[in-house]
């Protein structure tokens, strides 16, 4: 980085939650869930679903038109373009590449996708991050677009009520008030790659997730709030993925934080795998009053992620 | 030792089976007395965190009733 310039942050999001709603009232009760299990347990009631034939792409456009309505982007000046999606139009060119092209970027922008799950978010904002103050980038943008729900099969109880479709768009820049990331950690848990998998159709391990899930992200996030000599009582806001309202709640009484500091907000729309931590973090981006927030992504792969963000007032 | 009481206490602690864990009784089902999927996933994520045990799916689903895990943890296998 250039000495004396600022480094990369957080300036606003953007999201595209589709208007479609499914209720998962009578589903459930086909495949023999009760309703305390849907509401309590699962904790989502009704999954957001986009139109027949949309496209991650169609997805991820609608997220950063939502981002130019809320915030001034200087179009013109992007200098990079991150998809993180694993399910992208085509194998070949990558997402980003179509993105920038219907969004008419300018010909200075790098694009590539970041292959990624549940923990995505993490990843890519540390990697948007890096790759902007490495390449002294001053504007760019992270879009998290993965479609579920044409990937599940309609009878499968582990999987056909859980996920639901949205997309993200997080502008980042150098200046101007927003969150920088602090520091971050991650990791890969060896031969636990088939708990999620896609072959013909969504295939996922419920218990092998869940345990994967509560055995590593708590002692992964006290780490890393160790390592920066804070502990759970300094962060003012925990947004965790959004794997379901019992995952949630049971991974913040691991960590012993508060319900109202970990919040489980997809009860009306269902995890949209990648954008599920943005979507949450959205709703503290522009008025920007929190001090810390700790973001902690975990799913597929069996991977995890955990970002410190601190706010930076200009 | 495992004993009955101490694996209630657990599920209490970690908020598992909330009202009902108090009520158990050692040789019916966990399932039959109201532990859901998720009830079972973290009672075995528990047990192996507690008693530093491997319990892998062969095994947990032989596990039916609060006796059957007090007696796997005392065999000692």
């Amino acid at each position: 980085m250039h000495e004396g310039r600022q480094h990369a942050r957080i300036r606003s999001i953007g999201i595209h939650m589709p208007s479609t709603r499914v209720s998962n009232y009578e589903k459930a009760a086909k495949v023999g869930f009760e309703r305390e299990f849907l509401e309590n347990k699962l904790g989502v009631v009704a999954r957001s679903v986009m139109e027949p034939g949309e496209t991650t792409s169609d997805l991820a456009v609608r997220a950063f038109n939502d981002l130019a309505e809320r915030t001034e982007v200087p179009r013109d000046e992007i200098q990079l373009l991150v998809v993180v999606t694993q399910h992208p139009d085509f194998k070949v060119p990558h997402t980003a590449a179509i993105v920038h092209n219907r969004l008419e970027l300018a010909k200075h922008c790098m694009t590539f996708d970041v292959s990624q799950g549940c923990a995505g978010y993490t990843h890519a904002v540390t990697i948007v991050t890096g790759v902007m103050d490495a390449a002294n980038l001053n504007h760019g943008v992270l879009i998290t677009s993965d479609p579920y729900s044409d990937k599940v099969a309609d009878d499968d109880r582990d999987v056909s009520l859980l996920f639901g479709d949205a997309a993200t768009a997080t502008y980042f820049s150098r200046s101007g008030p927003g969150y920088r990331l602090i520091d971050s950690n991650f990791g890969t848990l060896p031969d636990s790659y088939r708990c999620l998998m896609f072959r013909d159709r969504l295939e996922m391990d419920g218990a092998a997730v869940f345990k994967h899930a509560v055995q590593e992200a708590p002692p992964s996030m006290k780490e890393l709030l160790a390592r920066n000599q804070l502990n759970v009582d300094d962060i003012n806001l925990f947004l965790l993925h959004q794997g379901s309202k019992y995952l949630v709640e049971y991974v913040s009484r691991k960590m012993r934080v508060p319900p109202e500091r970990a919040p489980f907000e997809a009860s009306h729309y269902g995890n949209t795998v990648s954008s599920s931590i943005p979507l949450m973090l959205q709703k503290h981006i522009d008025d920007a009053e929190l001090e810390r927030i700790v973001l902690s992504g975990f799913g597929v792969g069996f991977t995890w992620g955990n970002n410190l963000l601190q706010l930076s007032k200009g | 030792m495992a004993t009955v009481e101490e694996i209630v206490r657990l599920m209490k602690d970690a908020g598992i089976a909330r009202g009902k864990a108090d009520s158990l009784a050692a040789d019916q089902s966990l399932d039959e007395q109201g532990l859901d999927s998720y009830d079972r996933m973290s009672l075995l994520t528990e047990l192996e965190e507690h008693f530093k045990v491997e319990l892998p799916n062969q095994v947990a689903s032989q596990l039916k009733t609060l006796n059957d895990i007090v007696n796997h943890l005392n065999s000692g296998r």
